[in-house]
């Protein structure tokens, strides 16, 4: 989008040929003989061209008067033969035709003589050919949409500063009120005033944000009297209204103020989009109904068939969090859906579920990379010595990469079984991330494990130096 | 026989330059379509999402920022204090001296405190040598890490710095570069939200910093730039990134990231091999290099542009910095189509093959030629011929106000999504500087364009620098 001029110049190229086309009148000279009955007019249309030209170039009199038999000079413009040799007959068919003077703007110019500017420009309009006239069209278009374009950013920025004032003006106060109600400070008269406001819409939107940003950093009591704020200042219905509302944002934002303020009478509404197409609306339904039902927060796992994206897991993570009723994940860690498996398995690292390590580790015998790879993870977060044996085993089968993750997670195990494994790996991998990693694991099984690294590097090549010293220095 | 010759030439180049012309119109108009639909999207999809709860989740993915750096002695302590402050649960920050010839390495060792470690560099891509890697004594620096190496250009940097990462995705950003506090987030997010296509590579809107307001590595407060050369660009990028790239993105045909600031997915990097140190257009040429290797292996990918501004980098204020900058994007982009041309209208690649390659190819590469031949032709025209005048100037006008339009629509799509100007005083001056910028900036740039494409064949490859006057000594 550089070049967002260089229409210029081909444009220039196009009107320039048109114009070099239509500029050069040669002297390709033709004659006509008058037939009987023929006028001026006539042989002038029949071989478009202007009546005040047949007349100039044939020395007719005032009256156009011809003779039959005489024979009259018609001069053709070159342009017309190149144009319609050159395949460009549309741009002639039109311009032709309106290219020269009709004969009624003639008599209108023969009329008019001594004609105003106004006048002027008009008939010089009606002259012109059909692409002067889109052209000219287009220019009047852009020039007007510029300016209504113009007059449309300073509408929307004179709007947005409107609402600001009003925001700003009401923001604070809200606050105030908001947090006075958690303490019981606002009189009855206060009340009654500001719920009388929330009908404004931008003031209810100013109003429901404070007071679920607020609600979002208390617990207990006070944060259970926001929540009766809430309902009484009628705000649930709106929120309910979002959800159904057309738009799926709006939609959405409504999840996650029922969400917020526990409201669980509209959980058969949400249902509907959990298997949404729409790919945000689903999340945030998911996400809602994880919320929503603390009993059984992911039921739906069992048949969603849909994947769950990176991006759904991390907002999952934290909505569970937020419900602190952890669902045990062991029943989907084997889930044949691998998006859910991939899941199930990270969870149970992360709460450590310690009494579904079995299932995790049979998942180590999975056809799909990124689930061993995850379990492989997973694992060496427990930190339990129980895989060591068969993460040693798997070690390998695997690519690099997963070969790279296996020494981690035992490295992180730190079971001093790995001591001889380490070391093989160390002198056998070519690969010096790997070989890296098991230095690494050596130092950190402790004295055992730096016993043998100190052996090594006593007879060791200059790389395997390097690799040691690396592994050793524990500022990286 | 030679008239013939020159009539069917007459006719090529009359029909190719019609042709040129709609179809830089169409795409133009179709482009800023899609970049509407799409900022209509990111904005619903943003106004609900929460950034601050993703950035303590053990889900978020973590990062490395690579910054290299030459002969920044200047700003580079200020810079790096920037990075280091940045919104984001697990990111390290890598600094890459390119073997700079000011004080910029013992600046930052005597600054940040740093000491060598015994690292050991492993050369997966290769790079020129690195001298040594640094980390600091000090635990408050545990996110830095400086590499010395010897001068190899910004792409064997960024190589050694992708090289040493172990982290999923690296951030390669200019050192001089201000990123919004929440940029990562938001560039990292577009990888977490696909599942089955993967995205390999995210950038976001980059904004010019001149006169803007800058403490602590912070934007205080923003400024439309004062010089005038710098104005012309910020109404440029905003064009550039809001009506172009962010549309590309949605047709999946984007082959550009720009180097200031872009994340990748470091698994396909070196996949596919890492910058190519050779050319001066590393950014360009790795993205389609990335995706090439994506389609080849018959994997589905994506590159996604963010319309958000998240990156704000210092623009050339003078002629001749800003030619040299024009220069070597106009020999980045030879040098990468060439390198690529197989892919020239290839279906193999999708949209990258059918539309990317072609457009940039025609649009970006040739546009510059048919322009200067553009106004060759009225020159010679005003100078032998006689032109039409009315012709002349309704197409003028008309190109003249189509861009103005086209301008004047980048604004107001800033307006409505991320508008940054506070001052209704800057959007006037921003809409002026539209009515100037055909007439003025942009034959500058065709004139950068052909000279590139002139340097290119007679055999220029160098980078040409950049001077930078440091925000330490801007901020007033």
């Amino acid at each position: 989008m550089r070049y967002i001029v260089c229409l210029i110049a081909s444009v220039f190229l196009l009107f320039l040929q048109i114009n070099s086309i239509y500029g050069q009148e040669t002297n390709d000279s033709a004659y006509h003989v008058v037939n009987a009955n023929e006028t001026a007019y006539r042989i002038s249309i029949n071989h478009k061209i202007p009546l005040d030209s047949l007349k100039l170039w044939n020395n007719l009199d005032e009256n156009y008067t011809i003779t039959k038999g005489q024979i009259l000079f018609i001069l053709r413009p070159k342009s017309e033969v190149f144009l319609s040799e050159s395949g460009l007959s549309f741009l002639q068919k039109d311009s032709i035709k309106t290219n020269y003077y009709s004969p009624v703007v003639l008599e209108q110019e023969k009329h008019t003589l001594n004609k105003t500017t106004t006048e002027k420009i008009y008939s010089f309009y009606l002259r012109s050919s059909f692409i002067f006239k889109i052209f000219l069209l287009l220019n009047l278009v852009f020039l007007i949409s510029s300016i209504l374009l113009l007059l449309l950013i300073l509408y929307v920025r004179l709007i947005k500063k409107i609402t600001k004032n009003q925001v700003d003006k009401c923001q604070d106060r809200y606050r105030d009120f908001i947090s006075g109600w958690v303490y019981n400070e606002n009189s009855e008269v206060e009340r009654k005033k500001l719920f009388k406001e929330l009908h404004n819409k931008i003031k209810r939107d100013v109003f429901t944000t404070e007071l679920l940003s607020l609600h979002s950093n208390l617990v207990g009591e006070s944060a259970d009297k926001l929540v009766d704020l809430y309902l009484l200042a009628g705000l649930k219905k709106y929120s309910v209204k979002k959800i159904h509302s057309g738009k799926w944002n709006v939609k959405a934002k409504g999840f996650r103020e029922l969400v917020q303020m526990k409201i669980f009478d509209e959980n058969n509404q949400i249902a509907k989009y959990l298997n949404s197409k729409n790919d945000e609306l689903r999340i945030e339904a998911q996400l809602a109904w994880i919320e929503l039902n603390p009993d059984n927060p992911d039921s739906f796992l069992d048949n969603s068939k849909i994947s769950l994206t990176d991006w759904w897991q991390l907002n999952a993570l934290i909505s569970l969090k937020k419900i602190g009723n952890i669902p045990d994940f062991g029943k989907w860690v084997g889930s044949k859906n691998d998006s859910v498996a991939i899941f199930a398995i990270k969870m149970v690292g992360i709460f450590k579920q310690f009494e579904s390590i079995e299932l995790v580790m049979k998942q180590l015998d999975s056809p799909i990379a990124k689930v061993r790879f995850e379990a492989i993870s997973t694992l060496g977060k427990m930190a339990q010595p129980a895989p060591v044996h068969d993460l040693q085993l798997l070690y390998y089968k695997e690519s690099t990469e997963i070969k790279a993750q296996i020494l981690k997670s035992l490295i992180m195990i730190s079971d001093s079984d790995n001591a001889d494994f380490f070391r093989k790996t160390l002198l056998d991998e070519i690969d010096s991330n790997l070989r890296i990693l098991s230095a690494r694991g050596l130092v950190a099984l402790g004295s055992p494990g730096l016993e043998i690294i100190e052996k090594l590097d006593l007879e060791a090549d200059e790389v395997l130096k390097k690799i040691i010293a690396h592994a050793k220095d524990r500022r990286i | 026989m030679m008239y013939d010759i020159i009539k069917i030439l007459n006719f090529i180049l009359l029909n190719g330059i019609f042709v040129f012309a709609i179809a830089i119109f169409a795409s133009y108009i179709i482009l800023s379509v899609l970049s509407g639909l799409e900022l209509i999207k990111y904005k619903k999809k943003n106004s609900f999402v929460d950034y601050s709860s993703i950035i303590s989740s053990p889900l978020t993915p973590s990062v490395t920022i690579l910054a290299p750096s030459y002969n920044e002695g200047n700003t580079i302590i200020e810079n790096i204090r920037s990075l280091l402050s940045l919104h984001y649960g697990d990111f390290e920050v890598v600094i890459i001296n390119d073997g700079s010839k000011d004080n910029t390495m013992e600046k930052v060792i005597s600054h940040y405190d740093l000491v060598k470690v015994d690292y050991f560099v492993n050369y997966t891509i290769p790079t020129k040598p690195v001298r040594a890697v640094y980390k600091s004594n000090n635990k408050a620096y545990n996110r830095l890490t400086v590499i010395d190496k010897e001068n190899g250009g910004k792409a064997d940097s960024l190589n050694a710095g992708i090289n040493l990462s172990n982290k999923n995705y690296v951030v390669c950003i200019d050192v001089d570069c201000i990123l919004e506090e929440d940029a990562l987030l938001k560039l990292v997010k577009p990888f977490l939200e696909k599942h089955k296509e993967r995205v390999i590579a995210t950038g976001g809107v980059i904004r010019a910093v001149n006169s803007c307001e800058v403490k602590d590595g912070k934007i205080v407060k923003v400024n439309l730039p004062s010089n005038l050369i710098a104005r012309f660009q910020a109404l440029e990028y905003n064009r550039t990134f809001l009506m172009g790239r962010v549309a590309w993105s949605r047709l999946n045909g984007l082959l550009l990231i720009s180097g200031a600031c872009g994340v990748f997915d470091r698994e396909i990097v070196i996949k596919a091999g890492g910058y190519d140190s050779k050319t001066v257009g590393e950014d360009m040429e790795l993205i389609v290099r990335m995706r090439r290797y994506m389609y080849e292996n018959n994997l589905k990918c994506r590159v996604v542009y963010i319309p958000d501004p998240l990156c704000w980098t210092e623009v050339p204020e003078t002629i001749k910095i800003l030619s040299r900058q024009r220069n070597r994007w106009m020999r980045g982009t030879i040098e990468t189509l060439r390198k690529h041309k197989s892919l020239f209208l290839n279906p193999k690649y999708g949209n990258l093959g059918m539309l990317g390659i072609p457009y940039w190819f025609f649009f970006e590469w040739m546009s510059p030629f048919v322009e200067a031949i553009g106004i060759i032709y009225v020159i010679m025209q005003i100078i032998i011929g006689t032109p039409n005048w009315p012709f002349f100037l309704i197409l003028l006008g008309f190109t003249y106000l189509f861009a103005v339009v086209f301008s004047a629509w980048s604004i107001f799509f800033e307006e409505f999504s991320f508008p940054r100007y506070t001052r209704n005083r800057d959007i006037i001056k921003l809409v002026l500087i539209s009515l100037i910028e055909p007439i003025v900036y942009h034959p500058l740039n065709v004139w950068f364009a052909l000279k590139g494409n002139y340097d290119y064949f007679t055999g220029v490859r160098s980078w040409g620098k950049m001077e930078r006057k440091g925000f330490a000594n801007k901020t007033k």
